[in-house]
């Protein structure tokens, strides 16, 4: 019986061609350097939020962000406080805004506080929102603490 | 028979793996940093009412310029006396350009004076705020302006810098 290992026979390997997934790579990464955005600021939009187009190109700041949707209902930071038709809303809206900025205070107390930042409060409305009922969202902010608005807006193409 | 040949140098493979690795992780990175809505802001502090004293000196002319939002009608009002300057109706659909041509031009009238109030009326669409704020904010392309303040000149980045929102019963 021939016990004899067969030999293996070697084969080569042939160099794989990688430069299709270079290409689209290379096309990938233009599309998204094109998208990308040096703001230190995301926002989560909330449903049924659809933001104004304005020419302002000021890149956002990070703060305490204050949604309003089209059905009037009224977030901070992305939790639902409630809908401005209810009149215990703002009032919780206003609490939840000052625990918030005493959050900013103990967390800016070890660093050099920047009383800018501190006050910052970026506010995102519906861009069909009437002015009475942004007013009374701006005045609940003032009555917090925070005395520096930005108004995000959507840039124009 | 004694031609030289000329050996040609075999040329050797470019290897393209560590650069493709490290365009594979930027992928990542400009990934995770993208956004699809072009995100910016604009800039408003709150109304501020404070007492001046006596002793100090007012300008003898200040712009105190307002632009008051009706449903109907944009008003340009000046002054101490908050003289209406000019009224302007939505139907006409050139608006936008005349306030930008009259707001630039009071602008570069009054240097110094770098504050806007914007007052609109409480049934005003947000959307049309922000119209409003562009065009009290944005200078007309392909040109420079300048302003000389305090002997030095400077060139405008925006026709007002400094925007107030105030509701109209609070005035």
């Amino acid at each position: 019986m021939n016990f004899r290992r067969k030999k293996k026979k070697n084969f080569d390997v042939e160099d794989i061609d990688i430069t299709s997934l270079l290409d689209i790579l290379v096309i990938l990464l233009v599309f998204l350097l094109k998208s990308f955005n040096d703001s230190d600021l995301t926002v989560d939009l909330v449903n049924e939020l659809a933001l104004p187009y304005s020419m302002s190109r000021v890149a956002a700041n990070s703060g305490v962000i204050v949604q309003v949707n089209k059905k009037r209902n009224v977030f901070v930071n992305t939790d639902v406080i409630g809908n401005m038709s209810n009149p215990n809303t703002l009032p919780q809206v206003k609490l939840k805004l000052e625990e918030e900025h005493r959050k900013r205070v103990k967390m800016m107390r070890g660093d050099k506080p920047d009383p800018e930042k501190i006050k910052l409060i970026n506010f995102v409305f519906d861009k069909g929102l009437k002015y009475s009922d942004i007013n009374q969202v701006i005045e609940i902010a003032s009555d917090a603490g925070y005395g520096k608005y930005k108004l995000i807006i959507q840039g124009e193409e | 028979m004694f031609k030289n040949e000329r050996k040609i140098p075999e040329l050797e493979k470019l290897n393209l793996v560590p650069i493709m690795d490290a365009v594979f992780i930027f992928i990542f990175f400009l990934l995770f940093s993208a956004q699809f809505i072009k995100i910016f802001e604009i800039e408003t502090a709150a109304p501020i009412v404070s007492e001046v004293p006596q002793d100090v000196k007012l300008d003898k002319d200040p712009l105190n310029l307002m632009i008051k939002v009706y449903q109907r009608k944009i008003e340009l009002v000046t002054g101490v006396d908050q003289d209406i300057q000019e009224t302007y109706f939505k139907k006409d659909t050139q608006y936008p350009e005349k306030i930008k041509e009259k707001v630039l031009s009071l602008r570069l009238k009054h240097p110094k004076e770098d504050f806007i109030v914007i007052s609109p009326a409480p049934d005003i669409e947000y959307n049309e705020i922000i119209q409003v704020i562009d065009m009290v904010q944005t200078l007309p392309k392909d040109n420079i302006y300048k302003v000389t303040v305090d002997g030095k000149v400077r060139t405008l980045g925006k026709i007002f810098t400094q925007l107030v929102l105030e509701p109209m019963d609070e005035l």
